[in-house]
């Protein structure tokens, strides 16, 4: 039985490397050019070549974005640009423009073309359009249900990837252009200023329609079940903790799934883990019924800031028994806290002591970015985390 | 160069001025406020044989909607209609497959935007692209020059701007327990631009209150030899969209030679769309 496929979203070098160490199977990533997060830091070549060597040393991949809506000068120089990055290892490329996909299907054998959820592509006989055209995975649109994921997997044999976590358009992807209208910024060329999340004037009152985010932790059986091929999580802006914290948890729900430990426990810990990084609500959105009322919002923009996320381990002092953390959110002595590591572990301590790099005790740790040693008996690998212990 | 019409009421005095009619087909299509049944497309077409009609079919096909979507290409194949402008590649596909002798027009709304793509789909046997709106007339230009498409570009109307499965209506007087209404005016808050939102049960629409009026750019398409201009009815007054179609025809009959149209119709508004803007999407530089 192949194993279900955990892809994840690396906006930098850094998030790549946190995504494979937390359990990604898979990155994607956007390049200087052709992406739709064209304000996100976005790789370099050079980047794109060591992120490539980094997950292939694992036997991880990475996918690279090309899924714009290409214009005729996006096209000029995109030939050279898959050729180099062909060249950086990539594995598959994820595009919506058909003429893309035909051109990197006759010049690469060897590597791999998924159809971006860009194209919205919703039932049989476009995936099958697709398929003769030599796409090897199709992205769903997000509007389907679990019958309608089923039906296209069953009658199509086709890999199929859905996405699974992360926040959610209002529109139907590729077809939306109220960025481009209200701001000029390019929705469908990486500068959508996702508009719908504004809040409208209307005869009525204020109106909205913002959506929830996604989250399908309680429906990773039915996903594997049903013959999905990958389940995606989006976010290439998010931050490392953000990441750290989402991959592990649903790796640890996928695996748990393949051990036979998945239980309803298990789901509810990781449901709760995943609510702590959640800067909106999450709902299952299209996946059991059509989304109502109940996955949006009716009052404006709902983010909020999370400062449960403490530190980041960059290394551990053998000789005096210290983990040593960047510090990014307030912590104090007495705080009781929680290490989460790269290979799934989690310790629950309180914090006896803080020292600087000076060697003077704190009782506060107040200056995000500031290198602090805190007493930790056991060695723990280097991008572990630091969190609040809420639970 | 050809004028293509999307009356919201069918009147031969119009129908006669027109070389093409833009017909959304029942069930199938959104963000259109006039639909037809089949039986409808069928009589009109008996009615105004020398119309080019075609078909809009643009809603988002589920697997449930496959078997009715073949057997409408089926039939609007008998009926000799000009052709069909689709949205979902489900239509490309099952023309291939059951080698349906039908035209197809390339019509994804926001994503109809260059010369190689048009090309790709010329080569799939599709006969022409309805233009984005969101493209300007040099990029159209290049476009028409280096694809063998047979180009559409929609010159006056209000442009549909977005589509959410989501019912946003129902929604949103749900949550204020108000009696619902299927269309609701919205307001930009920074720009002052209005939209309106419709909802079907398909989902609904948005699209800008502002009506787009490039007749100035009439005459430069014609000049490049585009095969077809578009215009739709939805936002402008009846008598003024009589005698635009009336002076439309006249003007490209007569070579786009008379000024005094491009003054008449600057009655329609200032709003030229991007035509001439081009759109960013690169808001600050990596460092």
């Amino acid at each position: 039985m192949t194993k279900i496929e955990l892809l994840a979203p690396a906006g930098d070098l850094e998030r790549l490397k946190i995504n494979l160490l937390y359990g990604a199977d898979a990155v994607y990533i956007g390049g200087e050019k052709y992406s739709l997060r064209a304000n996100a830091t976005n790789f370099t070549l050079e980047e794109i070549k060591e992120g490539t060597t980094f997950a292939h040393q694992r036997k991880k991949k990475v996918y690279l974005t090309l899924n714009i809506v290409f214009h005729n000068e996006d096209m000029e120089e995109v030939d050279q640009y898959i050729e180099q990055t062909v060249k950086a290892g990539i594995d598959a490329f994820i595009v919506s423009d058909p003429f893309i996909i035909s051109h990197i299907k006759k010049k690469y054998k060897n590597v791999e073309v998924h159809l971006s959820t860009q194209n919205s592509t919703t039932n049989t006989k476009a995936v099958e359009f697709f398929k003769e055209e030599g796409v090897d995975r199709v992205v769903l649109a997000r509007e389907l249900s679990k019958e309608q994921i089923k039906e296209i997997i069953d009658q199509t044999k086709m890999d199929i990837e859905v996405f699974i976590h992360g926040a959610m358009c209002t529109c139907i992807s590729g077809r939306c252009a109220l960025s481009n209208y209200v701001t000029n910024r390019d929705a469908n060329r990486g500068g959508c200023a996702q508009v719908c999340r504004f809040a409208f004037d209307s005869e009525d009152g204020t109106f909205t329609m913002a959506t929830k985010d996604l989250n399908m932790a309680r429906y990773i059986k039915d996903l594997i079940e049903i013959g999905v091929t990958s389940l995606k999580i989006e976010g290439r802006m998010r931050s490392i903790y953000y990441l750290a914290t989402v991959i592990g948890s649903y790796r640890a729900l996928i695996d748990a799934y393949y051990n036979h430990t998945l239980t309803t426990k298990k789901i509810e810990k990781y449901e709760k883990i995943l609510a702590q990084v959640a800067n909106r609500e999450t709902t299952s959105q299209y996946f059991l019924k059509e989304a109502d009322d109940m996955d949006q919002y009716f009052t404006g923009r709902q983010e909020l800031s999370n400062q449960d996320y403490l530190g980041q381990v960059i290394g551990y002092n053998k000789e005096k028994k210290r983990i040593i953390i960047k510090e990014r959110n307030y912590f104090k002595v007495g705080d009781q806290v929680e290490l989460f590591t790269p290979s799934g572990n989690n310790y629950s301590f309180k914090i006896e002591k803080i020292y600087d790099e000076e060697e003077n005790s704190l009782e506060i740790a107040r200056h995000p970015d500031q290198v602090l040693q805190i007493p930790f008996e056991k060695e723990v690998e280097e991008y572990s985390m630091m969190r609040k212990n809420n639970r | 160069m050809k004028l293509v019409i999307d009356p919201l009421t069918i009147k031969d005095s119009i129908l006669k001025k027109a070389d093409g009619i833009i017909l959304s087909l029942k069930d199938f299509s959104v963000q259109s406020e006039k639909v037809y049944t089949i039986e409808q497309i069928k009589d009109l077409k008996k009615q105004y044989p020398n119309i080019e009609i075609f078909v809009n079919i643009n809603k988002i096909i589920y697997n449930k909607d496959l078997k009715k979507l073949e057997k409408i290409l089926l039939e609007l194949e008998k009926i000799n209609i000009q052709a069909v402008l689709f949205y979902d590649l489900s239509i490309l596909q099952i023309k291939k497959e059951k080698n349906l002798k039908i035209d197809l027009v390339w019509s994804q709304t926001h994503m109809v935007n260059n010369k190689n793509t048009c090309n790709f789909y010329q080569k799939k046997g599709v006969k022409y692209a309805l233009i984005s709106k969101e493209i300007t007339l040099e990029e159209i230009k290049e476009i028409q020059k280096e694809s063998n498409m047979l180009l559409m570009i929609e010159v006056v109307g209000r442009p549909s701007i977005a589509f959410s499965k989501r019912k946003l209506l129902t929604n949103f007087y749900k949550n204020i327990q108000k009696p619902k209404k299927n269309k609701l005016e919205i307001t930009e808050k920074q720009t002052n631009q209005k939209y309106e939102l419709s909802e079907t049960e398909e989902g609904t629409s948005l699209i800008r209150k502002e009506i787009t009026n490039a007749t100035q750019i009439i005459k430069e398409l014609n000049k490049e030899k585009i095969s077809y201009i578009i215009m739709r009815e939805y936002g402008i007054e009846k008598t003024i969209w009589e005698e635009l179609i009336n002076d439309t025809k006249i003007y490209l009959q007569n070579n786009c030679q008379n000024e005094e149209y491009i003054e008449k119709y600057k009655i329609l508004g200032k709003n030229t769309n991007f035509f001439f803007q081009k759109t960013i999407y690169q808001v600050k530089k990596n460092d």
